[in-house]
């Protein structure tokens, strides 16, 4: 093996990519590479303006708003569909479909007036019918995965004239509205879903955008609405393109051949900020990512011991080390931009009290679980290694299981009595996609909601109530029920809080109007080149 | 035996091949842990909804009429659909097949080309530095774990020179690196089969005959010896060939390159069963059908074969 | 005429560069508790991705542990996966391919068909499978590493088998009226070992880069373990930034890879001068 030929084999390589590097069909433009856009490029005209080239992890899963269980897909959805309200990126409503509405003294009557002169994109016009359609779908199809967002708060839903609806709850909900939000709230045609259309694959709303063609882990790609009530759409299109990869997407908006990169790597964001031709938008997230501890586990009997785990890790340190400061020390079960969060100031780092709790429960060397999925959220599967480590630190022994998405929920909601029993800690992340209490509360915390999202198998009757009370709160007085909840939250510990992770969402200088909503969204209807 | 019926011959003895693997690959999905009904319901769902879904997609039949009913589709080239996102299968899968194959067709293009032309420039002047030179970079390229052979090509032309993109598809710039590190382990192995025939034969008797006749040396090398040296090259090749549809799983990882190989890995993770299903099956049976190609072209360049 | 053969090994440059590779991987696999520097699986985070110094020759990776104690017990689990799965495979495949060869008829003609359904899951594509029924984990890593090996093992033991088969001591074993067992045993066996053993160097190297290969899709060895596959895969993130992470465990992988290589390499020329690679 001699260094000669090594050297003579490197340049031989070198010289096969100099050659293919520049021979003229494969010449490349800073602005405009891929293959992708001259394909955009054929279907429609250059100077109707450009198409929104965005790189997201993963493929859609629908496109059906009422079904969504997804992130990637709301990004698309809701360039094609509206609600009667939405979210801005401070988590304020603001009238969509509705241009305004009116809340009974009583909290349970929502009147909404609608916005006229509305058509969906197949022709059928918006008013009170369409509103009325919606709800009965979500009324009268068990399988739709958002129904229960809004079914159980609402008793009936009246069309009083062509542009005016009303909504009647149940009982009154103080955070009604922002359920409204979810994409449970938007607007599918009444025709297409009277003839039982394939709403999955062929969405018809009365957004900015219009399906064009999802090809499978390839991409979304979206056409204006020509007649859109807003104006003309500013975007030739819009293409969202499945780059799982995180290096490839980064590598995409630097080089051009994307022009929107979404959930960008931490730790890059240092070396594309000092990119001229980049804007690095680090943001805020409403998820907040739990270390959850199985309630039934004989391991994690003692409180002190959940306690002992909550003070022995330094949450800093991961914030800064494996979130590279893309992300916040989670304060409580809510984040901070929650409606209803309050700061018990229970979370903090002390190991030397976390190793006197173990030492009093006599739990040192004890044995536990620490299962994790990768990948899911931002740096949850380092985030579980760190954990471990700093468990062990405290005289706990762990051991450490990385789990498929997919398999990780299946075994997670599974009942208590056919729950493994190995499960004692597990990674989780939960973003009230409407922003507020009660979507953290209720699916989290409540008893009866084993087996479903408790999956702590957490019950206690006090919180129970207490939850039930705070959720026909009143509007101005939310954190006076929220914060004894938190508290006792915080001190039972069936969930430990962690962090609430950032995102990173790096575009090409010259696009404006992308919003990030901290449910995890971006906004790109919104979204135009300047000049 | 006629030329006919050596080729007839070895294609119905690839058929009991072909059904074992898909009898394997029908059965193994069904030894993954995990209730797929259950996974695909969604979480509030009743056990009746999970039924209902069992129902739906047949899961609820005898094995052996489920395995029946799955080869019925897969003879029509249809694989059912996707447990997750509802697409046909073939939809995913004939791109991805396709992105492979692409991949491999390049990789392998590379791979014989380099690995024939450094077996020959080390057969030539054997045990030579030269000749040394080549053994051990082939010896090399066969010990370079490839996907740490993807990483340092990203390091070195993403990273360094800027000069390819380190992963994606789309551009033909795409598919430089990955099918460069495929080609790369291939040329080793083509390279150490070609330099390992090249000296057998230039040790034969026909060959010294012919140098001594005074045949130009050119000559004798490149049309009496190469010919008859790249016949065992062929099956090592094709053999290599069907090793690369299915190694790229790894390359295609490096590289998040949209390939068959990444589709099944993440069907795997996803257990998405018609999709693994499909995916392995058609890798196997491009495999079946390569080395049945092989052995049909072997017999063709080296009539002995047939007698046997 | 074994010490011959020993002699001769020993002159070949390959047999004694590989051999030294392979011995220090096994010595460092095996001393590893003693020679690593510091614990493998504790590390300081707020430590994390240090660049080599004296402190940590190898720097530390992403929860900031030490990379050189990594590599050092990373070495140990390659070992163990390499040697489990490839004995496991041998013994299974002597076993499987010499009953095949010596009972013959329809049993023969059973195993031969399903081995060569076997072999027709390419490569990885049958250990990934296997490891994907079974689940991540170091023993299930050793059993799909094995599954994938055993076919093979079981072709050349038959193989093999059935020359000694025809050789006129085991005639004359038979002749005179050894037991089944014992000829199988005592004389069929131990005379078919010698290309299943060269075999099985050359299939340790490529035992170790297809157990590195599932770590590094995840299939593997699962963290904290210390595994060079796996590490490679968490260091993708790293890529850029941190490249010290990737390269120590790929460096250890490709030397004691090409270790394997170069001793099976030479111990074929030296026992079968003119066999095919």
């Amino acid at each position: 093996m001699q260094l000669k030929w090594a050297a003579v084999a490197v340049i031989v390589l070198l010289a096969i990519g100099a050659i293919i590097l520049l021979s003229p069909q494969m010449e490349s433009s800073p602005t405009t590479t891929a293959q992708t856009t001259t394909e955009v490029r054929k279907t429609s005209p250059p100077k109707e303006g450009k198409v929104l080239r965005v790189a997201m992890g993963t493929d859609i899963v629908t496109l059906d708003p009422h079904d969504v269980p997804d992130n990637p897909s709301i990004y698309v959805i809701s360039n094609i569909y509206e609600g009667l309200v939405e979210y801005d990126d401070k988590l304020r409503l603001k009238p969509v479909l509705a241009e305004r509405w009116e809340v009974s003294d009583d909290g349970l009557t929502y009147t909404f007036y609608l916005r006229k002169g509305v058509k969906f994109q197949d022709g059928t016009p918006f008013n009170a019918e369409a509103v009325k359609a919606n709800f009965d779908r979500l009324f009268n199809n068990k399988e739709l995965a958002n129904r229960n967002r809004l079914v159980p708060f609402i008793d009936r839903v009246e069309v009083v004239d062509e542009y005016t609806v009303r909504i009647v709850l149940k009982k009154p909900v103080a955070t009604f509205l922002n359920l409204l939000a979810h994409p449970a709230g938007m607007m599918i045609s009444p025709k297409a879903i009277k003839e039982g259309v394939d709403l999955k694959h062929n969405p018809v709303g009365t957004g900015p955008y219009k399906l064009k063609e999802w090809k499978p882990n390839t991409y979304v790609e979206l056409i204006p609405n020509e007649d859109y009530w807003g104006g003309k759409p500013k975007l030739a299109g819009i293409k969202f393109l499945v780059v799982p990869e995180d290096e490839a997407r980064v590598q995409m908006v630097e080089s051009g051949d994307a022009d929107v990169a979404i959930r960008v790597p931490a730790i890059d964001v240092a070396r594309l900020k000092a990119n001229p031709d980049l804007n690095v938008n680090v943001t805020r997230t409403i998820r907040v990512v739990f270390i959850g501890c199985n309630m039934r586990s004989p391991r994690l009997q003692d409180k002190r011991v959940r306690q002992a785990i909550n003070l022995a890790i330094d949450r800093e340190a991961i914030v800064e080390k494996i979130l590279h400061g893309v992300g916040r020390v989670a304060k409580s079960v809510l984040a901070e931009e929650v409606i209803g969060f309050y700061d018990t100031g229970k979370i903090r780092y002390d190991p030397e009290k976390a190793k006197q709790l173990i030492k009093e429960a006599g739990a040192e060397g004890l044995q536990v679980n620490l299962w994790t999925p990768k990948g899911r959220y931002p740096g949850d599967y380092e985030a579980a290694q760190a954990v471990a480590q700093y468990l062990e630190a405290i005289g706990l022994k762990v051991k450490l299981r990385t789990w498929e998405w997919g398999s990780y929920v299946a075994e997670l909601l599974k009942k208590p009595e056919e729950a493994s029993p190995e499960r004692d800690l597990f990674l989780i992340g939960w973003a009230p996609s409407t922003g507020e209490y009660i979507g953290v509360f209720r699916p989290l915390f409540l008893s009866e909601s084993i087996p479903k999202f408790n999956l702590w198998f957490y019950e206690n009757p006090k919180v129970d109530e207490l939850i039930k009370q705070a959720e026909h709160a009143p509007r101005d007085k939310i954190v006076e029920y929220t914060k004894k909840i938190q508290e006792i939250l915080l001190d039972d510990l069936p969930a430990i809080p962690i962090y609430n992770p950032g995102d990173v969402v790096v575009y090409r200088k010259g696009i404006r109007g992308l919003y990030y909503i901290p449910t995890e969204v971006i906004l790109t209807k919104y979204a135009y080149f300047e000049g | 035996m006629s030329l006919g019926r050596y080729v007839l011959r070895r294609l119905l003895l690839s058929i009991p091949t072909i059904l074992g693997v898909s009898v394997i690959v029908f059965l193994m999905i069904h030894m993954l842990p995990g209730d797929p009904a259950q996974l695909l319901a969604p979480p509030e769902a009743t056990m009746e909804e999970v039924e209902i879904i069992r129902r739906r997609l047949g899961l609820d039949r005898p094995l052996w009429e489920q395995y029946l009913i799955f080869m019925g589709r897969a003879l029509r080239g249809e694989f059912g659909e996707s447990l997750f996102t509802g697409h046909r299968v073939s939809e995913l899968l004939w791109p991805a097949y396709l992105n492979t194959l692409t991949l491999s067709v390049l990789a392998m293009t590379f791979g014989i080309v380099a690995g024939v032309l450094m077996g020959i420039y080390a057969a030539l002047k054997p045990n030579t530095p030269r000749d040394q030179a080549v053994t051990s970079l082939s010896l090399m390229g066969l010990s370079m774990p490839v996907f740490w052979l993807g990483l340092i090509l990203i390091e070195v032309f993403s990273v360094w020179l800027r000069l390819f993109p380190s992963g994606g598809s789309g551009s033909i710039r795409h598919l430089v690196l990955p099918s460069l590190t495929l080609g790369l382990i291939g040329a080793a192995y083509v390279g150490r089969a070609t330099r390992a025939s090249m000296l057998e034969v230039l040790s034969e008797d026909y060959i010294r005959t012919a140098k001594a006749y005074g045949l130009p040396r050119r000559k004798v090398i490149y049309v009496y010896a190469l010919r008859n040296a790249l016949i065992p090259v062929v099956t090592v090749a094709g053999l290599i060939f069907g090793y690369m549809m299915a190694g790229a799983v790894l390359t295609e990882t490096v590289f998040s390159y949209p390939g068959l190989g990444r589709l099944i890995v993440n069907a795997i993770f996803a257990r998405d069963y018609p999709v693994v299903q499909a995916g392995i099956l058609v890798v196997s049976i491009t495999f079946v059908m390569i080395n049945t190609a092989v052995d049909i072209l072997y017999a063709l360049i080296n009539p002995r074969i047939r007698l046997e | 005429m074994e010490s011959r053969l020993v002699r001769r090994a020993l002159r070949n440059r390959n047999v004694k560069v590989g051999g030294l590779i392979v011995l220090a991987f096994a010595l460092i696999g095996i001393l590893a508790p003693f020679i690593s520097p510091y614990d493998p699986t504790k590390g300081e985070l707020r430590d994390s991705l240090l660049p080599p110094s004296p402190e940590h020759p190898f720097g530390t990776d992403q929860l900031g542990r030490d990379i050189l104690s990594r590599v050092i017990w990373g070495a140990r689990t390659s070992l163990i996966v390499a040697t489990a799965s490839v004995l496991l495979a041998v013994v299974a495949g002597v076993v499987v391919g010499g009953l095949s060869a010596y009972l013959g008829g329809w049993v023969d003609e059973l195993i031969t068909r399903v081995i060569d359904i076997m072999l027709a899951f390419p490569d990885i594509l049958l250990a990934l499978f296997v490891a994907a029924v079974v689940g991540p984990g170091l023993e299930n890593v050793i059993l799909a590493v094995a599954l994938y090996n055993f076919p093979q093992f079981v072709r050349i033991m038959r193989g093999s088998a059935l020359q000694v088969k025809e050789m006129e001591y085991v005639e004359a074993a038979r002749a005179i009226g050894e037991s089944s067992f014992n000829v199988f045993f005592r004389y069929l066996m131990p005379n078919a070992l010698a290309p299943v053993i060269i075999h099985a160097t050359l299939r340790t190297a490529a035992s170790i880069l297809t157990a590195a290969g599932l770590s590094f899709l995840g299939l593997g060895v699962q963290p904290p373990t210390p595994e060079w596959g796996q590490m490679m895969s968490d260091a993708r993130t790293y890529l850029v930034t941190a490249p010290h992470v990737w390269v120590f465990p790929g460096v250890a992988l490709f030397v004691t890879v090409l270790g394997f290589n170069l001793f099976g390499d030479g111990l074929n020329d030296v026992l079968n001068p003119k066999v095919e690679v």
